[in-house]
């Protein structure tokens, strides 16, 4: 076995993709629409995802969504080791970091009444 | 042709080499297929530009996302040790392939320790024409090096591959 079958059977063994996965890759990407970002989700959908979030739960909103969030986002990771994890991490940095937008945003007082404020203080 | 059968052309032949850049940059064949989507993703989006092109421009459009990719996903927290656990962790999974005799599976085996440690530029390179199955000029139009480079790489990567499966064999004998 010279130099070049060993590099063969190392690709074979430890760089190719199988088949099957390759073509579920194929498959999800056809499948996305042109113009739309499977990945980033919407302001609206982001607030969906916190109302559904069993510990975001307060008095007027509806009841905890049984599915978990991380759900949404997976069906764009073909890792067996994600799917075994259950989490996407990639798909959860850039969740959780719309979480904290959305959360501080919805903290902040409203422009607004901040302007008026700071109107009402100014001398005359 | 539809879009979708054109796209196929398109994955079909470039596939096999971009999951081989990926695989060489982080050392993990199934964050290197979520890598290689991503590229794929991005040029479902913008086909109908990259629709009209010759497939050397096609090749090096594609290369120039998957560095990009590779070079945010190590800025996303996948330090140098994380790559190198990974390559190890990788080692562990590889069992020897049936078919082949011990002593061939043990010459992957030392193949692939030494590929794991070459530099980065030569791991790449290697990969691209072991794996990947591109031509020199292939990999310099995907790279964005002279050919020249690209087998200089090929050539100091593939001695010491060679001097390593001279030590294999002299410890064997």
């Amino acid at each position: 076995m010279n130099l070049d079958d060993t590099l063969r059977a190392w690709a074979a063994h430890e760089v190719a993709l199988p088949e099957t996965a390759a073509e579920e890759v194929f498959q999800q990407i056809v499948e996305t629409p042109w113009a739309v970002s499977p990945t980033r989700l919407s302001a609206a959908q982001v607030s969906q995802q916190i109302v559904g979030t069993p510990w975001a739960g307060s008095p007027g909103r509806p009841a905890a969504d049984p599915v978990p969030p991380q759900v949404v986002g997976m069906p764009w990771s073909v890792s067996p080791r994600r799917h075994t994890t259950g989490l996407n991490t990639r798909w959860w940095t850039r969740f959780s970091g719309q979480l904290a937008a959305t959360v501080v945003a919805s903290t902040r007082p409203p422009m607004s009444g901040l302007r008026r404020t700071a109107v009402a203080g100014q001398p005359s | 042709m539809d879009r979708a059968a054109e796209f196929r052309r398109l994955y079909d032949t470039h596939r096999t080499a971009v999951h081989a850049y990926f695989t060489a940059r982080t050392g993990d064949r199934w964050l290197a297929a979520d890598l290689m989507q991503e590229t794929f993703l991005r040029a479902w989006r913008r086909f109908p530009e990259l629709a009209g092109r010759p497939d050397d421009a096609r090749r090096a459009w594609l290369f120039t996302v998957a560095r990009n990719l590779s070079i945010d996903e190590h800025r996303q927290a996948r330090t140098r040790v994380a790559t190198d656990a990974a390559l190890r962790a990788e080692t562990a999974d590889v069992a020897a392939p049936a078919s082949t005799s011990v002593i061939a599976a043990e010459r992957v085996a030392v193949v692939s320790e030494t590929i794991k440690r070459l530099p980065e530029q030569q791991r790449i390179t290697l990969t691209l024409a072991a794996a990947g199955g591109l031509t020199s000029a292939e990999i310099a139009t995907a790279l964005g090096v002279p050919a020249g480079t690209v087998r200089y790489r090929l050539s100091l990567a593939r001695r010491t591959l060679a001097e390593a499966l001279s030590t294999y064999d002299d410890v064997e004998q």
